[in-house]
């Protein structure tokens, strides 16, 4: 039977195999390597139905370094690109937090706002594609549905009115009136052609002024700005303005939250851990309409009792699993994720996927069997502690560079190259059952 | 080693290093003064006004005339009675003070006298707090003013357990003429004086000794072993010990009897000139060394990750010290054999990998599944089926035909070509024209153009990217414009340059 086939564009492709390679996560092209999580991705894919219906989420992608915390967060961004969310994200850094005295919760703001991305720019920088598609589509609606002249002042006024009547919804909001104002005047500096205008608005719009003044000072004169107190409340408002637009939501991800954790001041760590707990609350209690929120953290920033999330009682009360689920399961529906190892079947089944990839991208015909896969597979787990420890970070990055390796010296050995020296080097190829090769065979 | 030979290397006491202290005189402390003098009281004492009225009329009158003495029977007779039959009497510790200070001038018996002072301290030293410094005091005076034996192996167990500060030229003697004589077995007492007075080393105040019985059992055994014989008393380990500087000599001037209410012109003044070793910080160290060496070496026999602080020590000792700890070294490792037996880890041994390859081809195969679920939005039902593009051979065909049949060459350039095509049926004429300017031309040129016909530029952009994304399944331009170089061959392969522009453009 004929099978759909999958396309994959050269260029994510290639991008793909070089980050995987470099044991980074990259941001297009994720969902071609996705095996082993097909649970914790269609609990998340759910999420974002709950989101485009108006309700909020907020998840913890729980893991340890490699385990493939950024590659679950990128993948779900990608896929919410696609189903026609806006999506931000941030690594959380010493200077990045949820709240910092030194201007380290607006920094943050910032991070989210040059990340910001739609569908037709997913590698960030969205915001002006993403109001001036707005606009467009107004002047489109007015031209349509009004017959207005595409020259005319009339046109103008009306796509001005329609911007008031969208941020109409956003007047409960903190600086929802501001917001309206910010965008009516980054409309009309874009029609008079005034780019001081526009950028002025586009900065306030970052979070980038510094100072009330400064906003007072420019084209704007406005009095108020996103800072360090009224970001998260600003944020939510954007989510607002996004679905009032017609996006589905708005998906914000935070990875490397164990920076938290790393905050050597107990007073700043437990500010932080409540800005988190204000997320939770809204997201939860329906107060952030249409927002998703994903961290990315280590087992360590959540359950360490001493200086971890749960040492605030109040998010461990909300987070802790619950007493009755069994030992060694999981409730994907809770707020938590813990993402676990990937088994042997699934570390085989990547394997093959990226001599799959990398044959395809480079064009040639791939070398290895079964049972040179299940030998690298052996290598890897054959140290101390790598049956709880090995991730696919490490598998990945490994076996892609094998496969470069191969690929750049045809006479390379794959033995050689995973350091091992099997002594019937035939044996395995008699018979495919007994191609499980066995310890006493191998010398290191 | 005879106690002499030991002394003769010994450079610790050159002025008191004789056995005897009455040679104190002669060798090493001054002593000057009156000898042997009677010594009236003086009515003026603190200590005499605590006396009661009939013991103070009675030693008024009896020193001043003994013969008009109101008493029959005298208190001091009672109480030298009572001593001599070694009967222990309900007395005031004021009768006992006039019972010393009279036996002090006591002629021709001096020996007797030290015997019942001794013996007066160990009856009622329990039922007086200031007998301990008063017959300490007393004591030593007695016998620097006679010229006899400090009675240290006597004394031994009273100063030992009594928290008397001992006279520091008394130290010195207590400690190397009596105590680290090599002939001398010291008992746990006077080890525990000495770790008391030469050590600042608290191996009980760890928290390992406070935490771990047999690291407090051991310890306490150990030291007492290595001290018990001899640590201390070795030769070398004074040359060793005290390879340091000593201190200089102390000249002090003391009175003798300062309890005793003495008259002043009786008063009796010894000059003494000793090393003062009790407070020398470089002793304490050298001590410390030793001790620590100890507990640090009891510590690795119980594995403990924490070890004091390493103070070098002399191979001699530390070969003593390792003959004292080797049975317990060897007791400790069998222990701890046994208890490692019992919580024993088994040798780390790599787990067998186990993949059952049908299954694993099978969750590869169903994860495109998963891949179609998230690509799903922007394929839309409407994927179209595209050829391999190269051909294969047959082994390439035997492994991987199956799996590639789910996925498509990206070097198919002739099918990227019609993806392209699609693409740019799918532009309205304004997006054509946009890219056209980015292709050929400038990113402000084309943002010239948008405003011209009334367009945002970014919007445009976006427009343009949305559509590349449904078609060629890629964005083909950035935020501000750029195109991706990956693609600009390709697009100016679809998009050709247009007539009537600097190029001449003109749609292909």
């Amino acid at each position: 039977m004929e099978q759909e086939k999958i396309k994959i564009p050269k260029r994510i492709l290639g991008t793909l195999l070089n980050s995987a390679g470099a044991g980074v996560v990259p941001r297009q092209g994720l969902e071609y390597i996705a095996i082993g999580r097909e649970e914790e991705i269609r609990a998340i894919l759910r999420d974002l139905e709950n989101i485009s219906l108006g309700m909020g989420a907020f998840r913890f992608l729980v893991g340890k370094y490699g385990s493939g915390k950024s590659f679950l967060i990128g993948l779900i961004r990608a896929n919410a690109l696609e189903r026609g969310f806006i999506c931000a994200d941030s690594d959380l850094t010493p200077e990045r937090r949820f709240h910092g005295t030194s201007g380290q919760g607006i920094a943050t703001f910032r991070e989210l706002m040059r990340n910001l991305a739609c569908k037709a720019m997913p590698d960030g920088g969205a915001l002006t594609a993403i109001l001036t598609g707005w606009f467009a589509a107004l002047q489109q609606k007015g031209i349509l549905e009004e017959k207005l002249s595409p020259e005319s002042a009339e046109l103008a006024e009306f796509v001005q009115r329609e911007i008031f009547t969208v941020s109409e919804k956003l007047r409960g909001f903190v600086n929802g009136f501001d917001f309206a104002k910010v965008l009516n005047l980054y409309y009309l500096g874009y029609k008079q052609q005034n780019d001081e205008l526009c950028e002025d608005a586009l900065r306030w719009l970052r979070g980038e002024f510094a100072t009330k003044t400064q906003a007072r000072a420019s084209l704007l004169k406005i009095g108020t700005i996103v800072d360090d107190q009224n970001w998260y409340d600003v944020l939510k408002l954007y989510a607002q303005f996004f679905r009032a637009i017609g996006y589905q939501g708005f998906c914000i991800f935070f990875d490397e939250c164990v920076n938290l954790y790393k905050i050597p001041n107990r007073i700043s760590r437990e500010n932080n851990y409540e800005k988190i707990l204000a997320m939770f609350n809204d997201t939860m209690q329906g107060k952030a309409e249409g927002v998703g929120i994903f961290l990315g953290a280590t087992p360590q920033l959540i359950e360490d009792p001493r200086r971890g999330i749960f040492s605030y009682e109040a998010l461990k009360s909300r987070l802790v699993p619950g007493k009755f689920i069994p030992f060694g399961k999981q409730n994907l529906l809770s707020p938590l994720i813990y993402l676990q190892r990937l088994n042997d079947n699934e570390l085989f089944a990547l394997c093959k996927r990226l001599i799959l990839l990398h044959s395809s991208y480079y064009n040639y015909q791939p070398k290895l069997e079964n049972e040179d896969i299940l030998a690298f597979l052996q290598v890897a787990l054959d140290k101390m502690g790598a049956n709880e420890m090995i991730t696919p970070r490490e598998v990945t990055r490994d076996f892609l560079n094998i496969l470069d390796l191969m690929f750049t010296d045809p006479e390379a050995k794959f033995t050689d190259l995973i350091g091992l020296k099997m002594e019937n080097e035939n044996a395995a190829s008699e018979n495919e059952e007994d191609s499980f090769f066995d310890l006493s065979e191998i010398q290191l | 080693m005879e106690k002499d030979e030991f002394w003769s290397v010994d450079r610790l006491l050159p002025k008191i290093r004789s056995k005897k202290s009455h040679d104190l005189s002669e060798k090493g402390a001054e002593i000057a003064g009156l000898f042997a003098a009677p010594l009236p009281f003086r009515a003026g004492e603190k200590i005499f006004c605590k006396n009661s009225r009939i013991i103070r009329s009675y030693q008024f009158i009896y020193f001043q005339n003994p013969a008009e003495a109101p008493l029959e029977a005298p208190f001091v007779s009672v109480l030298e009675s009572a001593v001599r039959n070694r009967e222990k009497r309900v007395v005031g510790f004021a009768e006992i003070i006039s019972y010393c200070a009279a036996m002090i001038n006591r002629e021709n018996s001096e020996q007797a006298a030290l015997e019942d002072f001794l013996w007066l301290w160990e009856t009622y030293r329990g039922d007086f707090a200031l007998a301990d410094k008063f017959f300490c005091d007393l004591v030593c005076d007695f016998c620097l003013y006679y010229g006899l034996d400090f009675p240290f192996e006597r004394l031994s167990p009273l100063l030992c357990t009594s928290q008397l500060a001992v006279k520091p030229f008394l130290f010195n003697l207590f400690l190397f003429d009596y105590l680290f004589t090599p002939s001398h077995r010291l008992n746990r007492q006077e080890i525990e004086f000495i770790l008391k007075n030469v050590t600042k080393t608290g191996y009980r105040a760890t928290k390992a000794y406070h935490s771990n019985a047999r690291f407090a059992g051991l310890c306490e055994e150990i030291v007492f072993q290595c001290f018990s014989k001899g640590l201390m008393q070795r030769t070398d380990l004074n040359e060793n010990l005290f390879h340091i500087q000593i201190p200089s000599e102390v000249k002090t001037t003391r009175k003798l009897f300062p309890q005793i209410p003495i008259g002043k012109e009786g008063e009796v003044r010894v000059t003494l000139i000793f090393i003062p070793m009790l407070y020398d910080e470089n002793i304490r160290e050298r001590c410390d060394a030793l001790l620590r060496y100890i507990e640090n070496r009891i510590r690795e026999m119980l594995k403990l990750k924490n070890s004091l602080t390493r103070i070098p020590i002399s191979p001699l000792h530390k070969s003593f010290i390792e003959s004292i700890l080797a049975p317990y070294e060897v007791q400790t490792a069998s222990f701890r054999k046994q208890a490692e037996i019992s919580t024993e880890k088994p040798d780390f041994v790599p787990r067998k990998i186990e993949v059952d390859i049908a299954k694993a081809i099978d969750i590869e195969e169903e994860s495109w599944g998963v891949t179609k679920e998230l690509t799903e939005s922007f394929l839309s039902g409407e994927t179209e089926l595209v050829a391999i593009g190269a051909a294969q051979d047959e082994e390439f065909d035997r492994k991987y035909a199956a799996e590639l049949e789910k996925i498509e060459k990206p070097q198919s350039e002739a099918g990227e070509i019609d993806l392209f095509w699609e693409f740019a049926a799918a532009l309205t004429p304004e997006e054509e024209r946009l890219l056209d300017l980015l292709l050929y031309h400038t990113s402000e040129e084309a943002r010239a153009y948008a405003f011209s016909i009334g367009q945002f530029f970014e919007g445009m952009l976006a427009a343009i990217n949305a559509k590349a994304q449904d078609t060629v399944e890629d964005v083909i331009c950035s935020a501000g414009g750029k195109l991706f170089e990956e693609y600009i061959p390709i697009l100016k392969t679809v998009f050709l340059p247009k007539e009537g522009d600097a190029h001449g453009t003109g749609k292909n």
